[in-house]
């Protein structure tokens, strides 16, 4: 495996590379980046390698094709959604019902949310204490296991007996609910 | 609790590289990146899917090859939308070298044209009148 030489240089300024030379091995060095992940993404919803990878040739094809197309300041998100489309697409086409088809635009639109969530408020460590008490018992548990007593997802499935999907799941909406509550009460 | 809090909150989006997606996915790693890595699947639902999906395969010895595969296809995709660019008139230099060609060709037609009548202009205007009765040029 070969290291990734242009570590150093962002996505965004591959990107902007890109635009304006129009050379499309920044491009190359850009979708390169993502080939695994993009790979694990088939996988967990085509649940089958060689569907898997058809799904990662789509996405390059669609991303090459339309990366010109839109102003995209987070190619992450965008890439992710589009993979995410692909996968719901194949699926629907084998008859496999699926949930809505995103639009990969609305990923830009999120990430610029979430960033203004973090911009705008300067929660004290009170209010932050305070939230975390509010959560519910399990997702309490394994958020502070896993924030505050950095434990790994395994150790956090020994000490609670919950499983690893528990785990991962308390995790996250108490994340989720802890924003909430903040948006709420404080 | 201490400061560790505010960083539930920290909105972790950096990309792990392959090695490191490999890595956690072979369970091959120190405990503190171990950790680094799940605190960016918990954060970025991208990487999270990916692990997921990863985790999933038969063989996890093969993702290298794997990954070779994928991007040979990449790079034959951008080498195939390449070709295709060059296949464009405007951007092949032969094109430009032939309009060259043609338009010198023109320029020594028309001298040599030009010469020819100068030096016998009564040949030049006798051999293009046209005979009305044979109706051919004499």
């Amino acid at each position: 495996m070969q290291p990734d030489k242009f570590k150093h240089i962002s996505d965004e300024s591959l990107l902007q590379a890109y635009r304006t030379d129009g050379n499309r091995e920044w491009l190359g060095i850009l979708l390169q980046r993502y080939s695994l992940m993009l790979f694990g993404v088939g996988m967990k919803y085509m649940k089958n390698e060689a569907d898997a990878k058809d799904i990662v040739q789509q996405v390059f094809y669609k991303a090459i094709i339309e990366v010109s197309k839109y102003k995209v300041d987070y190619f992450k998100s965008w890439i992710y959604m589009i993979a995410k489309n692909q996968c719901l697409m194949q699926l629907r086409k084998k008859g496999i019902k699926t949930t809505e088809i995103f639009d990969h635009t609305q990923a830009l639109i999120d990430e610029e949310e979430e960033s203004s969530f973090i911009r705008k408020r300067e929660y004290s460590l009170n209010h932050l204490e305070i939230a975390v008490e509010n959560l519910n018992p399990e997702q309490k548990q394994c958020v502070t296991l896993f924030y505050l007593e950095k434990k790994s997802y395994q150790e956090i499935v020994q000490i609670t007996g919950f499983t690893l999907m528990q785990v991962k799941s308390h995790i996250q909406n108490g994340k989720r609910n802890l924003k909430i509550i903040l948006e709420k009460h404080l | 609790m201490n400061d560790d809090v505010k960083k539930i909150l920290d909105n972790n989006k950096e990309r792990l590289d392959d090695e490191q997606l490999m890595a956690y996915v072979n369970k091959d790693l120190n405990k503190q990146n171990y950790y680094q890595v799940e605190k960016t699947i918990t954060e970025d639902e991208f990487t999270s899917d990916a692990v997921e999906g990863l985790q999933q395969i038969s063989n996890a010895d093969d993702l290298p090859d794997i990954l070779s595969d994928l991007n040979t296809g990449l790079h034959k995709q951008l080498g195939k939308a390449k070709k295709k660019r060059k296949k464009r008139w405007k951007d092949d230099p032969k094109i430009y070298l032939l309009i060259l060609i043609l338009l010198i060709l023109m320029i020594i037609g028309y001298l040599v044209t030009k010469k020819a009548i100068v030096t016998n202009p009564k040949n030049s205007t006798q051999n293009f009148r046209f005979d009305r009765h044979c109706g051919q040029a004499t």
